[in-house]
């Protein structure tokens, strides 16, 4: 147990967490050469493909250091805020984290709030330099930054290159000197953390523990606290990475168990796992993660309902944070309002159900919980548009905002002001770190921020600004709904809140936009942006004026049916709304406004 | 006895047109290896079970063939019960031709003018001009009855112009087609065609004076048989669609396409929007509400049990056809 060391490695995105993991492997001897891949940690394919990560990934690593052998438990996390809630997991599991910082970039946003949140944990925190062999790398002012803006002491802090591999060694060797390790007692009652999950067609659901005292083996009785069932261990094992079967997990170990867990409601993770014979006192677990952004999601065709719904359910088996509830909407049918950390956290899992579980989708214009005090004194909760009640039945409206903050160049601080007040943001402070850095705070609704916010911070500081949020209650506002009328019908798949100041702009943009997606019809469409019964805006999709091939010989026969059976497989992506088609992208289009 | 259409493909032409999408060479001295290929893949076909209900001699430019290349192929057809016709281009029709065509039977002429406008034959690249295509008419018009023209519209920069009534006063009936590009991308212009009533339009792109409407044609659009002789052919035999392929001296058959029920009910349907005896609704059942939202917008009417498109809906038949399969 003493030759333990169980940490993690957080960082702000693009820091090189995923890179610094691969060294660590490859010195490790962990993963031979000949299957050693860049980002190894990342295996889902869209992370390798976004270059980020999502899932916090646990590997066990052995590593020889003064004559003595020690076992090394790596958990990779991502660096996205909306992801904030896998790392606090993976924390919870560990003693230490390495804190990486780019010494191209400096200090970022997810830098200082991971830094906290670790600190926050209890952890010992290494703080390591990356990137130093880039020529823009300053590390005696990285250093600087670290002790005076996050307060940790930064002097002996590792200056190495993950990409080449420089100095890496001394970060395992810090691992080593600097984290505690674990500490429990062997014999005492079975307590380990469950900190995720996810579904094996074989195996059921495979938990990923952490054992804080006692041992666990196959055969033995187990028991989860809070949901209170009972099962039987049919593997134990840890992650090198891959999967590997072991005799027996015990203190300290950070490893999986297999019980032949066929559902997910009878998992939670944050969850305590004990003996069934002798359980022990329940571990503190998490804090909740509230979803703040909501979408309807439908399937394209009306009967694939049953497997979107089995799909969501194995997502929510190792996405703690996704939350969903049945929705019927009169364009779209059956469906679902899902939960959402933040908008690329909605964007992953819409493009896991796209891909992983090859479901065709409809994603309709996210929104966040707003709350409602009707005129009759009661108060509603309402995240999904179609549900508010009657206009002339509210009173008024409260929405969440957040305490912004973001961090930048002094030169992008007035294109960052003008974005932050066209949101409707607030101005508070600002803080000018040193020459390089400067923090600006917003109060601003979180409705604001939820669309394009982090998109638009990129591209108007040239990708250099970072930012962080946190929930600061609600407030009152203007707000209304906004209808979408297709050929005279309002179409509530597309309706939206916004303020009441934004209505006008955006009833057009969304009007235009939508003539733009939606393809000539067989008759005129006429797109309509209304707030109560009041028309503000209009569009019209004229009809189709041709659309027939001349000539059919024998030959064109053939050829025009494969056209047309061409056109039919469009037409298939098509949604009828009332008597208008609509291609799916639609709803992804005017999302973008 | 089964009914037949034949289809027989001459690939020559003294130069290609830039519109033109069928399969044609323009080197003239492998017409007589050509033939000899042809005839022998007509004598080895079996017509014992089939009466040729219709020829068909296209191109490419068929009136390119001299009288004696032209008597080599029928020698080796079975007569015809019906309508046998030949395509011609204005410049290479002749008295001589006209005499020769009548002596082996044809007895349908269709005419590849493409357009009463000088300038509009310039730009399409056209060897003849419009005073050669009346003349061309008048000589087809005193050897057959039956005369057909050819016309092309929706052409970016040119008016449609329609023929003069002294033309088509001497023909029976006409195929206008809309100019499409290579990618079969239709163009967004739609000029509207006047003919004389007589002329009535019995599908999307043929019109016809009464009991004129091609017989050959309408053996493809309404699911007849067909075989086609030379390259790049298509047959229609047995619920199998097959073709030769494009090698001018050495083609030979593929199978393009087996015909399932499902299948078959798509290109009747698809066939049947083009004309004007319109689609059995037999075939539309379950189709109800579609048909009914159609026919409230004008697209379409129902008469005798089938439903046919009207002019507004002739215009859009692709969208018609994916909104009742």
């Amino acid at each position: 147990m003493k030759h333990t060391r169980n940490f993690c490695i957080v960082a702000h995105i693009d820091h090189g967490k995923s890179t610094l993991a691969d060294r660590l492997l490859e010195i490790t001897h962990t993963v031979a050469p000949r299957d050693m891949s860049a980002q190894l940690l990342d295996s889902m394919e869209l992370e390798r493909e976004r270059g980020i990560t999502i899932k916090l990934t646990p590997t066990r690593m052995h590593y020889t250091y003064r004559g003595e052998e020690y076992i090394l438990n790596l958990i990779d996390t991502p660096g996205h805020v909306d992801f904030t809630y896998e790392v606090s997991r993976s924390l919870k599991a560990c003693e230490g984290a390495i804190l990486i910082v780019d010494a191209t970039q400096g200090i970022e946003a997810q830098t200082l709030s991971n830094a906290y949140l670790a600190l926050d944990n209890g952890l010992e925190i290494i703080p390591v330099l990356n990137k130093v062999d880039l020529p823009a790398a300053n590390v005696e002012q990285v250093r600087a930054d670290i002790e005076q803006v996050i307060g940790i002491p930064a002097g002996l802090a590792p200056a190495i290159s993950a990409k080449t591999g420089l100095n890496v060694e001394q970060v395992l060797e810090q691992v080593i000197e600097l984290l505690p390790a674990p500490v429990g007692d062997p014999d005492a009652p079975l307590k380990a953390l469950l900190f995720d999950c996810y579904y094996n067609n074989f195996l059921g659901a495979v938990c990923l523990v952490r054992v804080f005292d006692g041992r666990v083996k196959v055969g033995d009785r187990i028991k989860m606290l809070a949901t209170n069932k009972e099962f039987e261990v049919t593997e134990v094992g840890v992650f090198t990475p891959k999967q590997t079967p072991i005799a027996e997990l015990t203190v300290g170990d950070v490893g999986y168990i297999c019980a032949s867990i066929k559902t997910v409601n009878e998992i939670k993770i944050g969850d305590t796992i004990t003996e069934a014979a002798r359980p022990c006192v329940a571990l503190p677990g998490y804090k909740e993660v509230l979803p703040v952004v909501f979408t309807g999601i439908y399937p394209v065709a009306g009967d694939k309902y049953g497997e979107l719904k089995d799909a969501l359910d194995k997502l929510k088996l190792n996405d703690a944070s996704l939350e969903f509830t049945k929705e019927t909407s009169t364009a779209l049918g059956f469906g679902f309002r899902v939960g959402f950390l933040g908008l690329l956290h909605m964007e992953i899992i819409t493009e896991r159900l796209e891909r992983e579980f090859n479901l065709d989708i409809i994603t309709t214009a996210p929104s966040v919980n707003y709350i409602v005090h009707k005129t009759d004194g009661t108060v509603v909760h309402v995240a999904n548009p179609s549900n508010l009640p009657k206009a002339a039945d509210i009173d008024y409206f409260e929405e969440p905002i957040v305490n912004l903050q973001m961090w930048t160049p002094p030169e992008y601080i007035g294109p960052l002001m003008d974005l932050a007040t066209e949101k409707r943001g607030e101005f508070i402070t600002m803080q000018h770190l040193d020459d390089r850095r400067t923090t600006l705070n917003f109060r601003i609704p979180l409705n604001e921020i939820v669309y394009d916010f982090f998109d638009r911070l990129k591209s108007c500081s040239r990708g250099y600004a970072s930012l962080d949020y946190e929930p600061a209650g609600y407030v009152r506002a203007k707000l209304v709904k906004l209808d979408i009328l297709l050929n005279g019908k309002v179409c509530d798949a597309l309706s939206i809140i916004v303020h009441e100041d934004a209505a006008y702009k955006k009833g057009k943009a969304l009007t235009e936009k939508l003539k733009e997606v939606i393809p000539r019809q067989m008759f005129e469409v006429p797109i309509q942006a209304a707030i109560g019964g009041k028309v503000i805006a209009r569009e019209t999709v004229k009809a189709l004026r041709k659309d027939v091939l001349a000539k059919c010989y024998g030959g064109d026969i053939t050829r025009k049916m494969k056209l047309l059976e061409k056109q039919k497989e469009g037409k298939k992506k098509m949604r009828m709304l009332g008597t208008v088609e609509v291609p799916s992208e639609a709803f992804v289009e005017i999302l973008k406004i | 006895m089964k009914p037949l259409a034949v289809y027989i493909h001459i690939p020559f032409c003294e130069q290609r047109c830039g519109y033109c999408d069928f399969v044609s060479g323009c080197d003239l001295t492998k017409i007589d290896a050509y033939l000899e290929r042809l005839v022998a893949e007509i004598k080895a076909f079996d017509f014992t079970k089939y009466t040729v209900q219709s020829i068909y001699l296209g191109g490419g430019t068929p009136s390119l063939l001299s009288p004696v290349q032209i008597k080599k192929i029928f020698t080796v057809l079975p007569p015809s019960a019906g309508e046998v016709t030949i395509e011609v281009n204005p410049n290479s029709l002749t008295v001589d031709k006209c005499v020769a065509y009548r002596a082996v039977g044809i007895n349908r002429i269709s005419i590849g003018v493409q357009s009463f406008d000088d300038a509009t034959l310039r730009d399409l690249g056209r060897r003849h001009d419009v005073k050669q295509a009346v003349a061309a008419i008048d000589l087809a018009a005193e050897h057959f009855t039956n005369v057909s023209i050819d016309l092309i519209k929706d052409i970016p920069g040119h008016h449609f112009v329609t023929p003069p009534a002294t033309v088509l006063d001497k023909i029976k009936h006409l195929s206008i087609y809309s100019l499409t590009r290579d990618d079969h991308c239709v163009l967004e212009t739609d000029e509207p065609v006047r003919l004389p009533r007589a002329f009535h339009r019995y599908e999307v792109s043929n019109y016809a004076r009464q009991g004129y409407e091609s017989r050959h044609n309408l053996a493809y659009w309404s699911g007849g048989e067909y075989i086609g002789f030379g390259c790049a052919a298509h047959s229609l035999l047995n619920g199998e669609r097959f073709a030769n392929t494009n090698d001018l001296l050495n083609y030979h058959r593929y199978t393009t396409a087996v015909l399932t029920p499902a299948m078959v009910r798509e290109e009747q349907i698809m066939l049947g929007l083009r004309l004007r005896t319109g689609v059995s609704l037999g075939l539309l059942s379950g189709r109800e509400n579609t048909v009914k939202t159609l026919q409230d917008h004008g697209l379409v009417k129902i008469k005798d049990d089938h439903l046919i498109a009207t002019t507004k809906g002739l215009k859009i038949l692709n969208q018609l056809w994916l909104q009742l399969v």
